[in-house]
């Protein structure tokens, strides 16, 4: 009798084999994984450590014969991941533990990846996730309570700066270990020849710009931008405008833009007026350029601004020490990375903003990502990385008063005041963060360009953030 | 003893049992033609329809990537047709309006320097090579300078306008009012030149020159010419060139997210850019699906009223229609 495959049976059993698995993919986690919120035993960990035939903990200090286990540690590539790819010897030459290194890509990808692949049950064991996004793939179950692997391993966090463990917590526990973090957008890059040259007695110490405040921060811009002929010939100073930098400016006029539990808007104050006032004068005064695309102000045009002595001063992070950095600037002036000021509050605006490294609420090797993960806070083994450009310092005095890291660096120093004196992460309730900032970097543009007062940009600017503020969390 | 030869040896052999094929030829052939096919197939079934097919399913759900899918009927559809995702329309309106810019006067200028080309001037060779670079560039690589260009402070085209005179020049991707004209002009200089002109290079070649030679002799000037003889004989090449660029002007999205971010508040904030915040910045998989869903049949829509439409003016040889 003859065969024949029709079309139509083709088709059909093509779009049943594709559909099945696509739909199955679609669905939640395998019931394996650990609820939301849900610990991690000691038993259960123990268990699993027996199971991957486990001799025992390990410590850093305490090299074990390698257990077979080959944990994979996630990043989002770039220099993080050049970090993890340099360390996969020492590792295994310190604890006996193999780890490979995945990169998931730049963000926002990379937050999409971790997603689909925990789905999918194969997400790594080790997981870099920073704060913009910890506390929501925390509270949907991707990643692990650390608490019992920690107290397991009677791991003491007393070095550690308590606002950055609470930067890394959910309702009381923790999820991930404060690998770099840094105060927020609270750096101030600065030209020392060309405020010297503005009559600024300013030096290549940080701490000569201490007493500094936003009306000193504003002359000082005035003073530095000069034009000719009504072009601009040297910018005095360039703020951000996106979450981060806001932030910075906020905190130091006593304002911010959402209430401590993160549930509701706290933009209708005097401080909050004044501080935005003082940004976008900055902006309308024309002593910055233009804002770009990029709402950070370390975008490429700035960095390449002060590098070429365009622009006498940047508001930046901890990364400013590199970026544009001497191998731009090669001694054409003299420089270096100050915080921003205090302002009337006589504070300065923090947020302390971390990168952090998780372990996933999946992995079968847990007890083997936490070592990993232990071993990454060891000054011995993040020292070398931040010396050379590669991370902000783990939130632990052994690191932060590291003094190579005191003395070979331009600005550590007042970085460390500032770090020890943050305030935590700032999330929305409902852990919308990416969102949040997505609509403070856009509803305010015509305010820093001076086609809207601030007044008029203020009403719809309030509506969407509160839109936001008051969408479910993500589930 | 010796040998036999080789014919002998061939027909003393004894012959091969005869065994009957367990498939036809037809069904061999079919078979034959679906396993050559099945790459492409499977492929196409597995990362375009499967994905596909997924993402219907999830329109009509709340869903985040590893959470499970809640049916909510038309929810999504309802949230974003009725108003209640405030950037729905508009980020719909200024994608519409991007479109009617770019098709007509993309297709305008990539018939004028094809028309020009065609000319058979001295160095056409060298012309044609320089109109077609700017398609070459990389997508990022043209934002970046643009950006650079568009600079209002340090910028190329502001200094320019400077030494003309102009005391402030505009403000390009950061104001409002001028991002999106500005994207518009870097949309064109990335796509005048390209793939439209050498497809329409090929249609005015492909126009017989006889029938021009007989247009000319009966004193039709070069515009005559050209509006009743190789227009009419082009608008097969101009019918597709519409549909290709009405559908890559409504998938504006690589532009916008490298050189303004959607911004300064909103102003280039496209359909695309909406739908991919929302899918992989915001994690609203099930939401995104029906916005993919809604361009996708606002695309197919577009492009079933163009084939409609083409029957009243496009003229193939032999009289068939599309």
């Amino acid at each position: 009798m003859m065969t024949t495959i029709t079309r139509r049976r083709f088709v059909v059993g093509i779009c049943l084999a594709v559909a099945m698995p696509v739909l199955q993919a679609c669905r939640q986690a395998p019931p394996s994984a650990s609820p939301p919120g849900a610990s991690t035993t000691p038993q259960a960990t123990a268990a699993s450590g027996a199971t991957a035939g486990l001799i025992a903990p390990v410590t850093t200090t305490a090299p074990v014969v390698s257990s077979g286990v080959e944990l994979q540690v996630s990043t989002r590539g770039g220099t993080d991941g050049d970090i993890m790819e340099t360390s996969v010897a020492t590792f295994l030459a310190q604890t006996g533990i193999k780890f490979k290194h995945v990169s998931y890509g730049p963000e926002p990808d990379y937050w999409s990846k971790v997603q689909a692949l925990h789905a999918t049950g194969q997400v790594a064991d080790v997981v870099w996730a920073s704060t913009g996004n910890l506390h929501n793939f925390a509270n949907r179950g991707i990643l692990a309570e650390l608490d019992p692997l920690i107290a397991a391993d009677k791991y003491d966090l007393s070095d550690y700066v308590k606002a950055g463990l609470d930067s890394m917590s959910l309702n009381g526990k923790l999820y991930g270990m404060p690998w770099g973090g840094h105060p927020g957008n609270g750096g101030l890059l600065y030209n020392v020849d060309l405020l010297n040259a503005a009559g600024f007695k300013v030096t290549e110490d940080p701490d000569s710009l201490q007493d500094w405040t936003y009306e000193t921060l504003r002359d000082a811009a005035a003073k530095t931008t000069k034009t000719t002929g009504g072009r601009a010939d040297v910018f005095g100073y360039s703020p951000g405008t996106d979450f981060l930098s806001l932030n910075n400016v906020l905190g130091a006029y006593g304002a911010r833009f959402m209430t401590p539990d993160g549930k509701s808007l706290a933009m209708d104050t005097p401080e909050f007026l004044n501080a935005m006032r003082w940004v976008r004068d900055i902006f309308v005064s024309k002593l910055s350029p233009a804002p770009g695309a990029d709402a950070t102000a370390t975008s490429n045009t700035n960095n390449e601004l002060f590098g070429s002595s365009k622009l006498a001063m940047l508001q930046t992070q901890y990364a400013g020490m590199f970026s544009p950095g001497e191998k731009v600037i090669q001694g054409k002036f003299k420089w270096n990375v100050g915080l921003q000021p205090k302002g009337p509050a006589n504070k300065r605006g923090t947020a302390l903003t971390i990168n952090g490294m998780t372990v996933a609420a999946l992995s079968k090797h847990k007890d083997e990502a936490w070592q990993f993960v232990k071993w990454l806070m060891e000054p011995e083994n993040q020292v070398p990385i931040i010396l050379a450009g590669g991370s902000r310092p783990a939130l632990r005095t052994k690191v932060l008063n590291d003094p190579r890291l005191m003395n070979g660096l331009k600005a550590h120093k007042v970085f460390v005041k500032a770090i020890l004196e943050a305030e935590p992460w700032q999330m929305p309730a409902n852990f919308r963060w990416p969102e949040f900032n997505s609509v403070v970097s856009q509803v305010f543009g015509g305010v820093w360009t001076g086609t809207e007062t601030l007044e008029q940009a203020l009403p719809q600017a309030k509506q969407k953030l509160q839109d936001v503020l008051a969408k479910p969390a993500i589930d | 003893m010796p040998s036999q030869p080789l014919t002998d040896r061939l027909r003393s052999a004894p012959a091969p049992a005869h065994r009957r094929a367990a498939l036809s030829l037809r069904a061999r052939e079919e078979l034959a033609g679906w396993l050559w096919t099945s790459p492409w197939l499977i492929g196409f079934f597995l990362f375009v329809f499967g994905p596909m097919v997924a993402s219907l399913y999830l329109s009509f759900t709340k869903y985040a990537i590893g959470s499970t899918p809640q049916f909510i009927g038309l929810g999504n559809f309802v949230r974003a047709l009725s108003g209640k995702d405030d950037l729905f329309w508009p980020s719909m309106g200024r994608t519409v309006e991007y479109a009617l810019v770019m098709v007509p006067i993309g297709i305008g200028l990539s018939l004028l320097a094809a028309t020009l080309l065609n000319q058979g001037l001295k160095g056409t060779a060298v012309y044609r090579t320089l109109f077609f670079l700017p398609s070459l560039t990389p997508v990022v690589a043209a934002a970046v300078i643009w950006r650079w260009l568009y600079q209002p402070d340090f910028g190329a085209i502001n200094w320019l306008l400077w030494e003309l005179g102009v005391d402030e020049g505009p403000r390009w991707l950061t104001t409002p009012g001028t991002a999106l004209p500005s994207l518009m002009l870097i949309g064109l200089w990335t796509t005048v030149g390209g793939g439209a002109m050498v497809i329409f290079l090929a249609g005015l070649q492909s126009v017989p020159r006889e029938l021009l030679d007989a247009a000319a002799i009966d004193g039709a000037n070069a515009w005559q010419r050209f509006r009743n003889v190789t227009l009419p004989l082009i608008t097969p090449t101009i019918f597709f060139n519409l549909v290709i660029g009405i559908i890559a002007a409504l998938k504006v999205f690589a532009l916008a997210v490298l050189a303004t971010q959607g911004g300064p508040n909103y102003a280039t904030w496209f359909f695309n850019l909406h739908l991919y915040n929302t899918a992989f910045q915001f994690f609203e998989m099930g939401y995104a699906s029906a916005l993919a869903w809604i361009f996708f049949l606002l695309v197919v829509s577009l492009t079933y009223l163009n084939v409609r439409w083409s029957r009243s003016w496009v003229h193939y040889e032999g009289g068939e229609r599309a």
